[in-house]
């Protein structure tokens, strides 16, 4: 069974802190975040070492997991590249960014290209309608009023850096 | 007291009290209100929507579960407002529901079927794609189409309040939503068969019943349960009406009984009623020159006779031992003892697995649980010594984890850790070989906290103990109650060599924390038998004989290697505490009887004759349970081919042996009178003394490796045996051996290699399994596995080595 | 122009680093905590002020905020919990990050002067998973405030106990119904719960909880500081005070814009910009995507005020206006609109679940031009099923978009039914 890094495990009593001492429950979104950010995906193991970080059933961790939508159970790309597609956003053409990234990645909403770079996600309203079409990138950051030529170019630089880190 | 409130459903006026719901309220009233996530055992969910009314002053319709009554309130549950909403409800419900009530096993006692004809619309709007759901194995007790799941989440709620095992979740979000246990390994509660109960369509539903029968072609009949002490109330649904499945119980589902079972019943309960369609005898036989003859049963009756008379000429009827499965009912015992008896036999047991019966001799009616059911729900102490009724006894361990849910303290102590489904506040383990020494230092733990005059007598004896400090925990904790403790005693105690002295000790805890006992016994009526005159020291009636009229119990019959032993339903290779001295004496003995619903290979090679008996729920009888609660019932159906009821069996034995014409009771009702009255006369006259065992000094020794024999509660009597399904339930564990990592290095055994049990004579092979929840310098030993035929006394001291 | 823009919450929209301390402090910030702290007044006339304030909440139910806080039992045993609903996630809408992000600490102020009001222990600062920024920004806050003795034991050498905690959510809409946030923070799956019980009485772990928008909590401090006339005054009669209204879609200056309440939706139009060159507004919808669409020539009429926007027939809501103009597929943005809701519905209750998702394929196909003859009719009757069925308002959310653009826009929603009859059974 995988077992939780001692970093992870730092990381998730500090959550947990922050609630009643007979309250980790509290805590499991974040252990499943942080688990997540730490190993790229939640896999089965995952679920079970964060069940018994807590001392919680499996089952309620893995209805917890299946409930929000920014847990990822399947190993993601590289980059997560998550178009909003809500009304304000629907309203600046957020779709033809959506239908331009289809082609130029060669993928499917849901779906990671073939050299593992990148993931293609459809997301709902991110709170930047002013910036709208919005964009988050890794569950992190806002790119914002996107242009086909700024994703295009945003694509090219998150594809030609070096990134060594593998997580 | 909650305030007494005025509201009206529908015109009518009715007093509730402040607190309830208006479907409570509507409920007590008669007046139904359509619902399915509503469950009066289980915690408001309010997600159904089905029970939405119409509440003057509000603006939209509430949900009659969810809503408090208040004064004044009136509700109309059929005004046009309610229906649409109802309606409405129905609808959303069927669009993604899909139309297989003619493939699914709930057609014709659906809820969703029945509330669409009688609140839905006849016609359906939705023309989009229907969602559907992978099916999960959720085992082979459960069955699942989880299309049909409509979300009320009645599963899921009973795992977490009731089970107290969460299995079933609701995964993912939406129209999406389903319910399932994710990982996909199936339902291990021991209460797993009740989901089947609370869902009210056909998402979950009975796996070894599925696709035999349509439920308005079958009877119902009012049961009992036949495997442990509570006797839970069941009914059994039996085909009536198509000749080829005619006459089988087709399954079993719980009779609401709030004191015992309430709405629920565990597995074993509900399931092994498969057992009477497989393994039967269905006819008598005797065995001539080696060879098993079927006959008729009058000529079987009289080789038993016949056989039994020459014995006792030539040897006397005290070379004559009875033992009676501790299920048997009370007619049956009855007449089984009365029969022997009548033939001068004195050595009549149903005590199976005992090693040390000598405590037996002081207890008034026979070992009982101090309370009742829902009594056991006010102690704010429990204490379980050696006791583990989740598996065995589950209705009781559901009070036990009722208790502990309103903050009692539940403490355990044995040879094992608890296995708890819920809080618990104190789980330990101890050395087997040493629990009279631990008994005996808690007394001495309990006599420095508090005074008292009668017990300080003991302290000479309890010298030399040392109170450790978990035992000063547990004192502490126990002495610290607002109402008198509950003290447990468990099976696995009574299995022990050392029993009398251990329950010395158990009673001077008792009396220090001024509560009584409480015992579970084995089987489902053990507390009956004894009152009909199935144990070697009392009359019909539990009457005291004196001790020159005492006989011998099971394990002294077979290590005296008697001339002929009677066993009825008892499998001695499998059921009995020392096998090996049963199996030694049975072969070597010159006539047995084997009278059992069961095939047993092994019992063909000892018995000489087999006679053919009805089993569970073909059987009109008495059961008497642990709180001394006498219940009848009568057989749902008969016996196969020609087994007949045991209690005919044992009568006409009785008029064969003194060639009388006619049975002593032609009506099974009338049998059960006569013990009544037994018992009735006995204690008019104070027959049942309940004597004081005092007692003795303790020798301090450190613990030696011991065995504890276990009976796994899917193997533990010929009826569970026999039921496939719940065979597979038990799967592969219940041939493991288990010891702790501890004493696994230091006999330098471990999960590769078998483990090589010598005990006594004896010696068996088993494969191990590292267990942390088994205490030190103990190993788990399957009983109900066949090689453990060849040991003797498991529970007891042992030699274990690796090997291949 | 408008006067008193951008005062209250966002007042530091163009000052630099006015997330920070020193710079808040400079402003006058924390001056209000450190009174109170000091002075200890009587908690009730603080509530009398915030009602007279007119203050109501600002995430989108609008309940009035003193009345709420007046339901808390300080006396109630046990620990008392803040939650601050900063999940911010109803389309059109995108104040409470500003907050978060340029004003944190008027926040954490807020919710400090609020636990202090009700006898709190706990305060959490709940945001919603996608705000890593928002988030460091008030973690950031939160040390320095915590640093200064303002939060956590003994505050500034007082008596006073109370500990404020940020919280990352992890991506759902329901999570912002106050009772699923609770369930959030619990650890479980963001099911509302039915009420009663309410939150003041039986809320986080079962014990008395008010929860508050971010927007709203932010106001507090300032209200206490200028004073519960000077707030009210700004405002309307019905609608004390000022709002912050985020404008997006076809305008030219898409932002917030914290403006007096009972300005015209002309003015605030205009600070947004306006239409593109040739165009009309065509719908409006004010309040977020949950609230009743209002038609143009409505719309510029109107006044952005509670009782103005109920005139109208919609509601203020979250204050998320998303301007459509006559260029705009009405079929399609409702299409969109009802596929969100059909992805967030948490999947508790019957009409919800099942009936989110057959408005979203409905309106899919009505804007495919995939339409059946009665479809228009259809839907308008499963909104209507929905609507007041349920156990939150996420039943309402479905049915006032889907009802008010069937009222208003018909015709155009009738292009989606194809001219063939088709009796294409797709179950």
């Amino acid at each position: 069974m995988a077992q939780l890094s001692d970093q992870t495990c730092k990381i998730i009593d500090a959550w947990r802190a922050k609630f009643p001492k007979d309250q980790s429950r509290s805590a499991v979104l974040m252990a499943l975040r942080t688990v997540q950010d730490e190993l790229g995906h939640l896999s089965d193991e995952s679920l079970h070492a964060v069940a018994d970080y807590l001392d919680m059933p499996v089952a309620q961790v893995s209805e917890v997991v299946s409930f929000y939508s920014m847990y990822r159970r399947t190993p993601q790309g590289k980059h997560t590249l998550a178009i909003c597609n809500s009304l304000s956003c629907h309203l600046c053409q957020a779709q033809s960014l959506l239908d331009h990234l289809k082609t130029r990645l060669g993928i499917e909403p849901g779906q990671t290209t073939a050299d593992g770079q990148f993931t293609l996600k459809v997301t709902e309203c991110l709170a930047a309608c002013a910036g709208a079409p919005a964009l988050l990138l890794d569950d992190q950051h806002y790119h914002e009023s996107m242009t086909i030529e700024s994703l295009d170019a945003l694509i090219d630089t998150l594809s030609s850096s070096q990134g060594a880190d593998n997580d | 007291m909650s305030a007494a409130v005025n509201i009206k459903i529908d015109n009518q006026s009715i007093q509730c009290q402040s607190g309830q719901s208006i479907i409570e309220v509507a409920d007590q009233a008669g007046i139904y209100i359509p619902r399915f996530c509503y469950h009066p055992k289980l915690s408001i969910a309010a997600n159904c929507r089905m029970c939405l009314v119409e509440v003057q002053q509000a603006p939209k319709p509430l949900p009659a579960c969810a809503t408090p009554v208040s004064e004044g309130m009136v509700v109309y549950t059929r005004s046009r407002k309610a229906l649409q909403a109802q309606q409405d409800i129905m609808s959303f419900l069927l669009i993604n529901h899909p139309l297989d009530c003619p493939i699914c096993d709930q057609g014709g006692e659906c809820d969703l079927q029945d509330l669409a004809m009688a609140y839905g619309r006849s016609r359906g709007e939705f023309e989009e794609h229907k969602r559907a759901v992978e099916d999960e194995h959720l085992g082979p007790l459960v069955s699942t189409e989880m299309t049909r799941c409509i979300h009320c989440t009645r599963c899921v709620r009973f795992g977490e309040e009731i089970a107290g095992m969460p299995e079933l979740g609701v995964m993912s979000r939406g129209g999406r939503a389903y319910i399932g246990t994710y990982l996909g390994k199936g339902l291990h509660s021991e209460l797993s068969g009740n989901v089947i109960d609370v869902c009210p369509v056909g998402a979950l539903t009975a796996k070894p019943s599925r696709f035999k029968g349509r439920s308005w072609t079958f009877k119902q009949h009012a049961q009992l349960a036949r495997h442990d002490c509570v006797g839970s109330h069941v009914y059994c649904h039996v085909q009536s009406h198509y000749t080829d499945a005619a006459h089988t119980v087709m399954r079993v589902l719980p009779r609401a009984q709030e004191d015992l079972n309430e709405v629920w019943l565990s597995d074993r309960d509900r399931f092994s009623y498969e057992a009477l369609q497989h393994q039967r005898l269905t006819q008598p036989q005797i065995k001539e020159g080696g060879q098993w003859k079927v006959v008729p049963w009058n000529v079987a009756l009289d080789v038993i006779t016949d056989r039994l008379s020459g014995i006792i000429q030539t040897a006397g009827a005290d070379q004559i031992a009875g033992c009676i499965a501790p299920s048997a009912t009370v007619e049956e015992g009855f007449l089984f003892q009365d029969w022997l008896r009548s033939l001068g036999v004195r050595n009549i047991d149903c005590r199976m697995r005992e090693a040390d019966v000598s405590h037996d001799l002081n207890v008034g009616l026979g070992p009982r649980l101090a309370c009742t059911l829902p009594e056991i729900e006010t102690h704010d102490r429990i204490l379980l010594l050696e006791a583990f009724p989740r598996r065995h006894q589950p209705m009781l361990n559901h009070r036990i984890r009722k208790a502990a849910q309103s903050g009692a303290a539940v403490l355990s102590w044995g040879s094992r850790l608890q296995d708890a489904n819920y809080t618990i506040a104190f789980n330990e383990t101890l050395p087997i070989s040493t629990w009279a020494e631990h008994m005996a230092t808690l007394v001495k733990a309990l006599l420095q906290l508090k005074d008292d005059q009668v017990y300080q007598t003991l302290s000479a004896a309890l010298e030399p103990l040392e109170v450790t400090p978990t035992i000063q925990t547990l004192a502490t904790t126990l002495l610290d109650h607002q109402t008198p403790p509950m003290i447990l005693i468990g099976e696995t105690m009574l299995q022990h060599p050392d029993a009398t002295q251990i329950i010395a000790w158990a009673e001077c805890l008792a009396g220090l924390l001024s509560t009584q006992l409480s015992w579970v016994t084995s089987g489902a009526n053990t507390a009956g038998l004894w009152l009909s005159g199935c144990v070697p020291h009392r009359a019909p009636g539990a009457v005291p004989l004196p001790k020159e009229d005492i006989g011998l119990g099971t394990l002294e019959s077979f290590k005296a290697q008697l001339k002929a032993y009677i066993i009825h339903d008892v499998m001695p290779d499998l059921d009995v505490m020392g096998s090996r001295q049963a199996l030694e004496a049975l072969n070597q003995s010159a006539f047995n009887v084997y009278v059992s619903p069961f095939e047993s290979s092994a019992a063909r090679d000892w018995a000489d004759v087999i006679l053919p008996c009805a089993a569970g729920y073909e059987t009109s009888g008495t059961l008497v349970n642990a709180t001394g609660t006498w219940q009848t019932v009568a057989s749902a159906l008969a016996a196969p081919g020609e087994a007949k009821p045991a209690w005919k069996i044992y009568a006409a034995l009785a008029a064969w042996h003194h060639t009388e014409t006619q049975l002593k009771f032609d009506e099974v009702t009338a049998v059960a009178q006569a013990v009544e009255h037994a018992v009735q006369s006995a204690k008019a006259q104070n027959k049942h003394d309940q004597a004081v065992l005092v007692p003795e000094a303790i020798q301090v020794t450190p613990p030696t490796l011991w065995g504890v024999a276990y009976w796994h509660d899917l193997r533990e009597d010929t009826l569970v045996r026999a039921a496939p399904a719940l065979q597979l339930q038990a799967g592969e564990d219940v041939a493991y051996a288990r010891c702790n990592t501890l004493t696994a290095t230091t006999f330098a055994l471990n999960e590769t290699t078998y483990v090589q049990v010598k005990q006594g004579e004896g010696q068996a092979r088993f494969k191990l399994k590292i267990d942390e929840s088994i205490a030190n310098h103990t190993v788990q030993i399957p009983m109900t596995e066949p090689v453990s035929a060849s040991l003797g006394l498991c529970t007891g001291p042992i030699e274990v080595e690796a090997c291949a | 122009m408008i006067e008193h823009l951008n005062t209250v919450c966002y007042r530091f929209k163009s000052v630099e680093n006015s997330w920070t301390l020193p710079v808040y402090l400079e402003h006058g910030g924390y001056a209000v905590w450190k009174e109170i702290v000091k002075t200890a007044p009587d908690p009730k006339d603080l509530i009398e002020v915030i009602k007279r304030s007119g203050l109501r909440g600002r995430g989108g139910a609008g309940f009035p905020t003193g009345l709420k806080w007046s339901f808390m039992d300080r006396n109630a045993p046990g620990p008392k919990y803040l939650i601050c609903n900063s999940d911010e996630g109803e389309p059109g809408t995108f104040k409470d990050r500003q907050i978060l992000t340029t004003n944190p600490h008027q926040l954490i102020e807020g919710m400090l002067i609020a636990s202090y009001v009700m006898g709190l222990d706990v305060g959490y600062n709940f945001l919603r998973g996608e705000f890593a920024l928002p988030f460091q920004r008030c973690e950031s806050a939160l040390a320095e405030a915590r640093a200064a003795g303002l939060v956590g034991a003994s505050i500034l050498g007082s008596k006073l106990n109370i500990e404020i905690h940020n919280i990352l959510g992890a991506g759902s809409y329901i999570v912002g119904e106050e009772t699923a946030m609770i369930e959030a923070l619990e650890g479980k799956r963001a099911y509302p719960r039915y009420k009663p019980p309410f939150p003041a009485v039986h809320g986080l772990y079962g014990q008395p909880t008010t929860v508050n928008n971010t927007e709203t909590l932010a106001s507090v401090p300032m209200i206490l500081a200028q004073g519960a006339d000077w707030f009210s005054g700004l405002g309307t009669e019905k609608s004390g005070g000022t709002k912050m209204f985020s404008v997006s879609g076809h305008v030219n200056n898409p932002g917030v814009f914290e403006i007096p309440l009972g300005t015209s939706f002309e003015s605030l139009l205009a600070l947004a910009g306006g239409l593109q060159e040739g165009r009309s507004c065509l719908v409006v919808i004010p309040g977020g995507t949950s609230m009743r669409v209002v038609p143009g020539a409505e719309m510029l009429t109107s006044e952005m005020s509670y009782e103005g926007m109920e005139a109208v027939g919609s509601a203020i809501g979250s204050g998320g206006l998303i301007v459509m103009d006559d260029r705009t597929d009405i079929a399609q943005a409702l299409a969109v609109m009802m596929e969100f809701y059909q992805h967030e519905s948490c999947g508790q209750c019957t009409p919800c679940r099942e009936g989110s998702g057959w408005v979203s394929a409905l309106t899919a196909r009505l804007a495919q031009g995939l339409g059946k003859p009665g479809d228009i009719d259809r839907l308008y009757a499963i909104a209507k099923q929905i609507e007041g069925r349920t156990i939150c308002a996420f039943g309402e959310a479905i049915s006032w978009p889907v009802t008010s653009f069937i009222q208003h826009f018909r015709p155009q929603l009738e292009v989606g039914i194809a001219s063939n009859e088709s009796s294409e059974n797709c179950t």
